[in-house]
């Protein structure tokens, strides 16, 4: 009778609510997860957002600054592209296509102006054809150099990048007034 | 004390936003049984950033990379596609690739570089892949880039 008695004390004290709310409540379990990251990317944007100026059709400076540490490569790309080759900026339903927009950027190793965002470098990777702007080499060293195919690559660039319409002056007749928006997306490829 | 302010305001306000991704390589073997694998977005803002996960795979076309949807014989299994990183922190991403022959498949994170109602939104992209080989991992994405001619 002992016995049973000992065991029936011994199963409400593992099955009553209670019993199980105060374990939960007091229990804290920490898990470390650990994931070897023998290589590593870094993208930031900084100096805010890009905005048009009304009167010269040009943006603000913005800056992308990318690091990597990574094995042997062969390159390492900025692409920047628009979400669309006809409408790239959009008020309501006028557009600016993408072909009317350039970036005017400066890298380390190299720099580029005028040339429009109607690129298409079949890459993939979401990177648009027909609304893409210059390919940026961001691996290519201010002297020149370009990443090791055969050793460690560990390195930073920090690009200066704006946007402006081309040929503003007379374009900016010919569309209508409005805040025009849109996405510009950006990525380093590195293969 | 308002000059510190206004350098702190004015640093807040510069670093919009930053990730990083890793491994952005990886190798391995294919096997009987899918091939596990694992990348980390990092998020060194102060903010939560939201990161959205898609799955490509790099083909070599007339010498050039293009990396475009899976292939059939591909399969991939992402545990999760989406997630909100913490601010200064970090989230692994668990997923499963099983190929019938070499593969190359690629993971991109996106993230939103800074969202802007009157003008340009900007959107960021990292890239981690798996370059998977029948025979060994060994060496495999130095050798399936020559085999892709892509070196």
């Amino acid at each position: 009778m002992k016995k049973f008695s000992a065991l029936l004390i011994a199963a409400l004290v593992l099955f009553v609510p209670g019993a199980n709310a105060q374990l939960a409540t007091g229990s804290s379990i920490s898990v470390s997860v650990v994931v070897n990251v023998t290589s590593s990317i870094t993208l930031s944007t900084s100096g805010g957002s890009l905005n048009f100026d009304g009167t010269t059709g040009t943006t603000n400076n913005i800056a992308f600054a990318t690091s990597w540490s990574l094995g042997p490569t062969t390159s390492i790309k900025l692409y920047t592209w628009f979400s669309s080759p006809t409408a790239a900026l959009s008020t309501g339903p006028a557009n600016i296509p993408a072909s009317q927009i350039a970036a005017t950027f400066q890298s380390p190793g190299t720099s580029g102006s005028g040339t429009p965002c109607n690129q298409a470098f079949g890459v993939g990777n979401g990177v648009i054809d027909g609304a893409s702007c210059s390919v940026i080499d961001v691996g290519r060293g201010s002297d020149g150099s370009t990443p090791n195919p055969a050793g460690n690559n560990n390195g930073s660039a920090n690009v200066t990048y704006s946007l402006s319409i081309l040929n503003f002056p007379t374009y900016k007749t010919t569309i209508g007034a409005g805040a025009y928006t849109g996405t510009l997306s950006a990525i380093v490829i590195s293969i | 004390m308002k000059i510190l302010i206004l350098a702190a305001i004015s640093f807040v306000g510069v670093v919009a936003s930053a990730q990083t991704v890793g491994p952005v390589f990886l190798e391995g073997k294919i096997g009987k049984k899918p091939f596990k694998g694992q990348f980390l977005v990092e998020n060194s803002t102060v903010h939560p950033m939201p990161v959205v996960i898609e799955a490509k795979q790099l083909q070599a076309v007339d010498g050039k990379p293009v990396f475009g949807a899976l292939l059939p014989g591909t399969v991939v299994s992402l545990k999760d596609s989406s997630a909100v990183v913490s601010p200064r922190s970090s989230r692994v991403f668990d997923y499963e690739v099983r190929c019938e022959k070499n593969c190359v498949v690629t993971f991109l994170a996106g993230m939103s570089g800074g969202k802007n109602p009157q003008g340009i939104n900007i959107r960021l992209w990292l890239m981690s892949s798996a370059f998977l080989c029948s025979d060994s991992a060994k060496n495999c994405r130095t050798r399936t880039k020559k085999a892709m001619g892509l070196e």
